[in-house]
């Protein structure tokens, strides 16, 4: 029996925890207003709010509710846009209508959750954030560039809201009913001594993008196992000289994490070419790996990383290198009911550096032509080590290990991009597009190495 | 005036088909499609999906009291398949069950045998193979032939332009329950009632009056529900009408984007001819029109693609051939623009092939043939309130556009990486339907005894706010508040016959029809006050914001209360207009004519950068001069303006519409089509109005603005190529639209060759 509020009203249901979630708020609590455009998390007029208890309160993010397992909505407050209005508009809704950033109204609702996401957030409330907010929202009618600002026009109304308490601000003014501020303990009562228990075993689903969209049958018929939340699997740690990240960690927590940032720069950019705002609040790094996808992005890195798995099954631990674990197109080498517990790796030293690339046919919200990522150990301009990993080439993402190993013992300069271009394409055989994949391995590769060393590389290099 | 619908918008209170309440016993149908372009079918099997339990029925060909044909214009497109199949996707049967869940299931295992027969792909192929959908026309001015001599500069050259997806977002479907007295109600998707209630008609045998079709609003269109509603609507109907019990279908996503059609992918021969002043003096082209299967509205395309041959340029020697070519992929059908994008996106290629060429600048030769008044279009109208060279000189000056070129010169002389390119792009589009006999319009409008309105025209609303503009004419007409009326939902038994809401033209022509019928109303109402105020002339009495003044002076006759007397003295409160466009006229026979209402007119500036590394770029800043008329809602217009660009840009840059040999669509789900998103929007946009003059067929003189906007996307495309040949001067021209990141990158590194050397 699953257990949880939707707006303010305190709901139990039987269905199957794998069923998605926007089917029982539209076919069972007639929720009209949550919209499906596409089924595939691509478009985002599905978009609600989930909030869980957090620090005493209660952290609201947006997801997209057609992929999202009604069992991950247990013991949490779904909001849908009904549960926004009130018999006045709200200043978002005001905002929208004032500067006409809705014309056949379909994506609309969609639009307005994901503004909340932005203001219930953490982040700055700047328009870049607004934008970045609704980045899983697809509007035909109105080029966005009204509801940019409407945006804008929200961020300003935003700028006395504290940083706590933001609840508390809004129902204040008038953004949220006033019901949201009994959440908290309502939630609690709810949730007493329920945390997400792991079995050992069933139909793993974790966030859910990927098993709901490629095998819905699958994911309401069988037993679930839901790993959706597990406090223990969604953290990083260090160990000794290793970093461990729980495969339950969402791409947001990826995102967000400090530690991430201070150990990879440019870690929050990379994952801002990974999906969507609110996918990015469902996909987790476990997810990633186990549907052993050619492009999953995280998976790309995390093998140029030299990153390593820990599973169990039944009680019984077991550890493998990632860039051995995928066995063919969407195929890896793992029981179906084994689960992935961490992936780890060497934490980087001040002389490792790391890049990622990621080219599509639209820059966000795009899964990869061909991603890749590189990670080389720099030493006095020679390159110690290096690895290099790249998506989109055939069944399964590539080790390139000839390339690297030729990087190996050498500085960066045209010469050797062109020596270790002139090997990795010996080493590929891209199935489709195969000209223009050769190109963008070419590309990737001398971007990695001119994000190294911007003084020693040249555009001549691809002349 | 902000959208009337707005309000419901934001709160998720607008209802669409989806959101209907439904009746009991609702039966939801799954549509077996064809899995192969071509094929004869030899042998369907039913019987393991007929044994799942909770399926109800599968409706065929063999239910189908009446005819199993929808075609409009041609009477050419089965509603399922019979014998052959004649595209992937192409219906062959619902399946309906008492769950959507169910009734897929039961369609994975319907079994079905076909014989296999060679596709025909492409337009190119269709025209080898002289499979036609209708014979070719030509559109001529002047004399091609004997002018070629007189040319300085003779460029010739191949050019493509993909199709594109409508993506509107709610995907097609319907709803259709049984009446009384075997009656039919169908609530449908669609912009066009009228050709779902024909169609529906035919299929079920059954008398036009028996059925009801009912559009509250559409969460978009595009023209992809203009022909292609009328499908689902009617298998939904025919289920119902089988079955007796209602049925839903509303298709999925990637059910929508496979089934479907699209806009018509082109591909273009040109010939343009240059006098050493760089003026146009002669202009040939043949495009190859992509139509699919069956007819659908490419005849109509077509014939845009004609009208629009000579884009926003006087051309004195013209010869514009189309050839509509039958091929296996699904019925191609209307896309704002409609056949216009392509015709015009063929002669900015060829300018630019020729600026290439010449080493000249392509502003220079677009400037120097841009239309004047007085001009004649190969169609033989002309050019009246010609504001093409106003709208130039206009964007010119405002945006600064010397300043622009040198910034932009100034970053590549500074940039590798990264270079921009800027383009101008003229438009003019003429409005009206192509087919005089469309250009009619509805509208029923009743005053209720407190005073208050509603009206019912034949438009669908779709989010372009055309009920916003027919609710301010009407109001303006009455001269009483806005609040007091509302527009009712498009209505075949309130509203017969209406035109399909296309053409740009729903305002136009419906808002017409409106104050005609407020106007009819208006003239009893005097009568009446006349009479209650013992005033002589009729003539003399005024309404004005809902007090009745006499001989200029007020009195204490109110709106509300003149409505009452009205009704007590037995004159009609209700009153039902129609309008029909004059002046417009065409001669299929000679192809001269003046098809046009009005054109309307507009300058693009586009700034965009290229990321010479990846393949990418980005729009740094569109802005547009655009000729609204005199606009009577800015809000709305705009709005229209800023949604077609994008969705032009997208046509002209990230969505690729790739069918592959067998006739499948490669990117067929959300997934892998890719629609400009929030990022891809310009990081600059500003629309300014053209300081124009209001058009008398226009309503309120307020130009018709759905389409035309789109065209602006062109600039693009020719931004982003002029930003690849800083990259790389000596790139091969290759004009295909969309410029694909794929196509960017290539082009940018033509030595792939040496790729593995
Ligand atoms: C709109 C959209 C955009 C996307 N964009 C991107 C993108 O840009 N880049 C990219 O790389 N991916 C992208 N994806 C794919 C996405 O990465 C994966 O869907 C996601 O990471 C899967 O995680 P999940 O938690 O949702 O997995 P689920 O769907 O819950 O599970 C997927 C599979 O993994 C198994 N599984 C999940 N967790 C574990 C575990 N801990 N141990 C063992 N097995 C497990 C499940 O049994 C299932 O078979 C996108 C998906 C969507 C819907
Ligand atoms: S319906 Fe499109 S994202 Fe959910
Ligand atoms: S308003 Fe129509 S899709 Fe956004």
């Amino acid at each position: 029996m699953l257990n949880f509020i939707v707006n303010n009203k305190e709901v139990r249901t039987e269905l199957p925890p794998g069923s998605a979630l926007v089917d029982y708020l539209r076919d069972v609590l007639h929720l009209y207003g949550t919209k499906i455009g596409c089924r595939e998390g691509d478009c985002g007029a599905c978009t609600i709010l989930v909030g869980d208890l957090k620090n005493g309160g209660v952290k609201y993010e947006t997801m997209t509710s057609c992929l999202m397992p009604l069992g991950n909505a247990n013991h949490k407050h779904i909001v849908t846009i009904e549960g926004i209005n009130g018999d006045e508009l709200t200043p978002i809704q005001t905002e929208l209508i004032q500067k006409n950033g809705t014309q056949c109204g379909f994506c609309t609702p969609g639009f307005v959750l994901s503004l909340y996401g932005f203001c219930l957030g953490d982040k700055p409330r700047i328009l870049e954030n607004a934008v970045e907010a609704m980045g899983g929202n697809i509007c035909r009618c109105t080029g966005y560039k009204s509801i940019e600002r409407a945006a804008g026009a929200i961020v300003e109304q935003l700028k006395p809201m504290g940083k706590s308490d933001q609840v508390q601000w809004l129902v204040q003014n008038k953004f949220l009913p006033g019901y949201f501020l009994e959440i908290p303990e309502r939630l609690r009562k709810i949730n007493v001594g329920k945390v997400v228990e792991i079995k050992d075993s069933g139909c793993i689903i974790a966030g859910g993008t990927d098993l709901l969209l490629q095998d819905p049958e699958k994911a309401i018929e069988s037993e679930a196992n839901l790993v959706f939340g597990a406090k223990e699997y969604k953290q990083i740690k260090f160990v000794g000289n290793k970093c461990y990240i729980g495969a339950a960690s969402t791409f947001t927590d990826i995102k967000e994490s400090k530690e991430l940032n201070r150990l990879f720069p440019k870690m929050a950019d990379y994952v801002k070419l990974v999906a969507s705002t609110p996918v990015r609040n469902m996909a987790t790094v476990g997810g990633n790996i186990a549907n052993g996808s050619p492009i999953g992005d995280v998976s790309v890195m995390f093998i140029a990383l030299d990153a390593v798995l820990v599973m169990k099954n039944k009680g019984k631990t077991r550890e493998v290198t990632l860039k051995d674990f995928f066995a063919g197109y969407k195929k890896v080498n793992k029981d179906p009911e084994e689960l992935i517990e961490w992936i780890y790796f060497d934490t980087p030293d001040g002389k490792t550096l790391f890049s990622f690339e990621k080219i599509c046919k639209r820059d966000f919200l795009d899964m990869a032509t061909v991603n890749s990522a590189m990670r080389v150990v720099v030493d006095n301009g020679i390159i110690k080590k290096a690895s290099f990993a790249v998506g989109g080439l055939g069944p399964t993402i590539r080790y390139l290990e000839k390339a690297a190993g030729y990087l190996v013992g050498k500085r960066i300069d045209n010469q050797t991009f062109k020596q270790a271009n002139r090997i990795a394409q010996t080493e590929i055989t891209p199935r489709s597009r195969a000209e223009y994949k050769r190109s963008l391995v070419r590309q990737q590769l001398f971007i990695h190495l001119m994000n190294f060393s911007p003084e020693t590389i040249s555009l001549e290099a691809l002349r | 005036m902000i959208n009337i619908d707005s309000r419901t918008h934001v709160r998720g209170e607008s209802i669409y088909v989806n959101d209907i309440p439904l009746r009991e016993d609702t039966l939801f149908g799954v549509v077996f499609a064809s899995p192969l372009a071509h094929g004869k079918v030899k042998s369907i099997d039913f019987s393991e999906a007929l044994q799942i339990d909770g399926v109800e029925g599968i409706i065929s060909v063999k239910d189908i009291k009446g005819e199993n044909q929808i075609g409009g214009i041609i009477q050419d497109e089965e509603l399922f398949a019979d014998k052959t199949v004649d595209y992937i996707g192409m219906p062959i049967a619902l399946v309906c069950a008492k769950t959507e869940r169910i009734a897929k299931k039961a369609v994975s295992r319907i079994k079905i045998d076909i014989e296999e027969l060679h596709p025909i792909v492409t337009a190119r192929e269709a025209y080898a193979a002289k499979k036609f959908i209708v014979p070719s026309r030509t559109f001529k001015i002047g004399d091609t032939e004997s002018e070629w001599k007189s040319c300085a500069h003779i460029i010739e050259g191949q050019a493509e332009m993909g199709g594109q997806e409508h993506v509107y977002l709610e995907t097609q479907g319907a709803y259709a329950y049984l009446t009384e007295d075997d009656g039919i109600k169908i609530h449908s998707s669609t912009q066009a009632t009228k050709y779902v209630q024909r169609a529906a008609a035919k299929v079920l045998g059954m008398p036009m009056h028996k059925i009801e079709v009912d559009v509250n609003r559409i969460g978009g269109g595009f023209g992809g529900k203009e022909d292609q509603g009328t499908p689902w609507a009617c298998m939904a109907a025919l289920a119902a009408q089988t079955l007796r019990k209602p049925v839903k279908l509303v298709l999925s996503r990637a059910e929508d984007i496979k089934m479907t059609g699209k806009r018509h992918p082109y591909s273009f021969d040109f010939k343009l001819g240059l006098s050493k002043d760089l003026k146009i003096v002669c202009y040939e082209v043949q495009c190859f029109q992509n139509a699919g299967a069956c007819a659908d509205v490419s005849p109509a395309v077509m014939e845009r693609t004609l009208f629009h041959g000579t884009a926003s340029y006087f051309v004195p020697n013209a010869r514009i051939t189309v050839h509509s070519c039958k091929t296996n992929i699904p019925p191609n059908t209307a896309f704002r623009g409609f056949g216009a994008p392509q015709g015009m996106f063929v002669l900015e290629a060829a300018l630019m092939k020729a600026a290439v060429t010449l080493g000249v600048d392509m502003m220079e030769i677009q400037k120097k043939n841009l239309l004047s008044e007085g001009d004649r279009f190969p169609y033989d109208q002309e050019a009246k309130n010609c504001n093409a060279r106003k709208c130039w000189d206009t964007a010119w000056k405002t945006f600064g556009v010397e300043k622009l070129k040198k910034e932009v010169a100034d970053f590549n002389q500074k940039n590798d990486l990264f270079k921009k390119g800027v383009s101008l792009y003229p438009l003019c589009f003429g409005i009206s339907f192509t087919k005089t006999s469309l250009n009619q319009g509805r509208s029923l409008v009743h005053i209720y005894s407190d005073g208050t309105v509603s009206i019912t025209t034949g438009v669908v609303e779709m989010g372009q706010g055309v009920n916003t503009k027919i609710l301010q004419a009407a109001a303006q007409t009455l001269s009483i508040s806005t609040r007091r009326f509302t527009i009712h939902s498009t209505n075949t038994s309130r509203i017969a016959n209406p035109s399909p809401t296309a053409a740009s033209s729903g305002a136009d022509l419906n808002g017409k029809a409106t104050i005609m019928a407020c106007q009819a109303l208006l003239a009893r109402l005097k009568g009446v006050a006349c009479q209650e105020l013992k005033a002589q002339d009729p003539g003399d009495i005024e309404i004005k914001d809902e007090v009745i003044y006499h001989k200029g002076r007020k009195t204490e006759l109110t709106w509300a209360r003149l409505v009452f007397l009205t009704e007590e003295a037995r004159v009609s409160l209700s009153e039902h207009a129609h309008y029909a466009t004059p002046i417009i006229h065409f001669n299929k026979a000679m192809e001269k004519g003046h098809p046009f209402a009005y054109h309307v007119y507009g300058t693009a500036v586009t700034v965009v950068t290229v990321d010479c590394l990846r393949g990418t770029y980005n729009v740094d800043l569109v802005k547009i001069i655009h000729d609204f008329g005199s606009s009577m809602n800015l809000d709305i217009d705009i709005g229209q303006v800023e949604g077609a660009l994008l969705q032009g840009i997208g046509l002209m840059t990230i969505e690729e519409l790739l069918i592959d040999q067998t006739g499948k669509l490669v990117y067929d789900d959300l997934s892998s089509y890719k629609v400009p998103d929030i990022y891809f929007t310009p990081r600059t946009l500003e629309v300014k109005p053209l300081d124009s003059k209001p058009d008398p067929l226009a309503l309120l003189g307020s130009k018709a603005v759905g389409e035309p906007p789109l065209m602006y996307g062109i600039g693009t495309y020719f931004a982003i190529l002029k930003a690849m040949r800083e990259f790389n001067p000596q790139l091969k021209l290759e004009l295909w639209a969309p410029m694909t990141h794929q196509k960017c990158l290539m082009s940018l590194y033509d030595n792939y060759g040496d790729l593995l050397k």
